[in-house]
């Protein structure tokens, strides 16, 4: 059964997208690991989506009318006239990469429309983790690539999750998300007092070590972090031009041309500690 | 010099058509009238001296001087193309394309086909040095895998659409819909 993990901070880019790729490319390529991971895309942006399927791939499915995580949203929306769409797992599914060595990354895309979702919440955070808990023997590991501003699909996505992952640049307008994070998790425990909601951890994103600045913005995160008994990982993922670089060519970093090994190590030591912490 | 050969040639030939007797030679003759037996046989002496040159490289060590000369690889392909014109079109145009930079731009992107296609692993450090390792090793596939594989290379880069301008194709032609 799959271990659900959502990558979540209440800043916009932290390196929550560019991480649930690396991470998931990482767990199913990796021989040590080949493990099947799914990715979810819950951000109305979908630049997992983008990241993970490219153009060609990404209009065409469109234009199959494939279902995306919309669907799951809207599945039990009765819209007068329409009949219900039944969710269908086949279409609702992208395999982005099965590997020879038995990995597989899956994912579930996001579309602009998302965002409509939003403004009829109604009862629909309960819809993602229902579905999710019907294909949870076909996975080791579902990674949620969740948007940077609260709304109900925060809701699904804690709902969803066994533990949270928070990326956290360190500057001083980032680490403010925190505090926000902070707040979303202690009203989502009072909604939801039995769902056992963990955090596997924050993370520094993008670090260059050399700037005092930086410094500065990490000893206020791990203040904050250590008032709510959150666990900090001691692998950093640093700054490297290869991430956005990996995006461009839709490779993890370590499939991205002229990645510095130095740096694939780095990510290599958080995945490690990363699939420690959730005992994968 | 080369004539002395091609008389001494002829001379051997003299003897044996003497050893034969004529009528071996016109029936002979008529036989390499006929087209078909004609491309079969130079096409298996084809294969017989592009074998012989084979394994005279491997006895000579593996420091093939083809690894460093395209031009070298290029005439082999040539070759090839006397009697498997389909392969070494391919692989003539794939050289062409990867030169170019058409397709698999960096090293990494052509270790990365290799490892996904199961094939030995290219242990050279840059991409121009890979170029012709990589030719070889597809090479010794059989014409429907080479496609196969080949067929992937392209897909690959045409599904590498990631343009801005992709994007912003979707993304306004969604607005429009709403
Ligand atoms: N370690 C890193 N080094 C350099 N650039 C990075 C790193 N991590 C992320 N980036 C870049 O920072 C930008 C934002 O990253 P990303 O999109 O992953 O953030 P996000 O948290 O998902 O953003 P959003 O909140 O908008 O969803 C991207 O251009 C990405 O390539
Ligand atoms: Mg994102």
């Amino acid at each position: 059964m799959a271990k659900t993990i959502s990558l979540i901070n209440m800043k916009g880019g932290v390196g929550k997208s560019t991480l649930t790729v690396n991470l998931a490319w990482h767990f199913a390529a990796y021989s040590q690991w080949r493990k099947k991971v799914l990715v979810v895309d819950l951000d109305p942006q979908f630049n997992a989506s983008q990241y993970l399927l490219g153009v060609t791939q990404y209009s065409s499915m469109l234009e199959r009318g494939d279902q995306t995580v919309w669907d799951i949203f809207e599945s039990n929306t009765r819209i007068p006239g329409r009949n219900v769409r039944q969710l269908d797992a086949s279409t609702l599914i992208q395999n982005v990469i099965t590997l020879k060595n038995g990995g597989v990354v899956d994912l579930i895309p996001s579309r602009l429309e998302l965002a409509f979702s939003l403004k009829n919440p109604g009862h629909k955070e309960r819809q993602l983790s229902k579905f999710l808990y019907d294909i949870k023997d076909s996975y080791d590991l579902i990674l949620i690539d969740c948007a940077p501003t609260e709304s109900i699909l925060t809701t699904a996505a804690y709902l969803s999750s066994d533990y949270l992952l928070v990326p956290v640049k360190p500057e001083y307008l980032s680490s403010i998300g925190l505090p926000l994070l902070v707040n979303s998790m202690q009203d989502f425990r009072k909604e939801y007092d039995q769902h056992n909601l963990r955090l596997a951890g924050v993370v520094f994103n993008a670090t260059s070590e050399y700037s005092p600045e930086e410094r500065l913005s990490k000893n206020g995160v791990r203040s904050i972090a250590s008032q709510n008994g959150w666990h900090i990982f001691k692998s950093e993922v640093s700054y490297s031009r290869s991430y956005p670089k990996g995006a461009r060519e839709g490779q993890p970093i370590f499939r991205t041309s002229y990645s510095r090994y130095s740096q694939v190590s780095k990510f290599e030591s958080f995945a490690k500690e990363f699939a420690i912490r959730i005992s994968l | 010099m080369e004539r002395k050969q091609e008389i001494q040639l002829l001379n051997d030939i003299l003897k044996c058509i003497n050893k034969y007797e004529s009528k071996t030679l016109i029936d002979l003759l008529h036989l390499l009238n006929e087209d078909n037996f004609f491309k079969t046989i130079t096409a298996t002496l084809d294969k017989l001296s592009l074998l012989n040159r084979n394994t005279k490289k491997i006895k000579t060590g593996n420091n093939n001087s083809e690894l460093k000369n395209p031009i070298k690889f290029l005439d082999t392909l040539v070759e090839i193309g006397r009697y498997d014109k389909e392969k070494a079109d391919i692989l003539t145009e794939l050289y062409y394309k990867i030169k170019q930079k058409e397709i698999l731009v960096s090293l990494r992107e052509m270790k990365n086909f290799v490892l996904d296609s199961g094939l030995p692993p290219l242990k050279t450090t840059s991409r121009e040095k890979a170029i012709i390792p990589f030719l070889k090793i597809l090479l010794t596939l059989n014409i429907d895998d080479l496609k196969n594989k080949i067929e992937k290379i392209y897909n690959n880069s045409t599904k590498q659409d990631r343009s801005l301008k992709g994007w912003s194709d979707i993304i306004l032609k969604n607005d429009s819909n709403e």
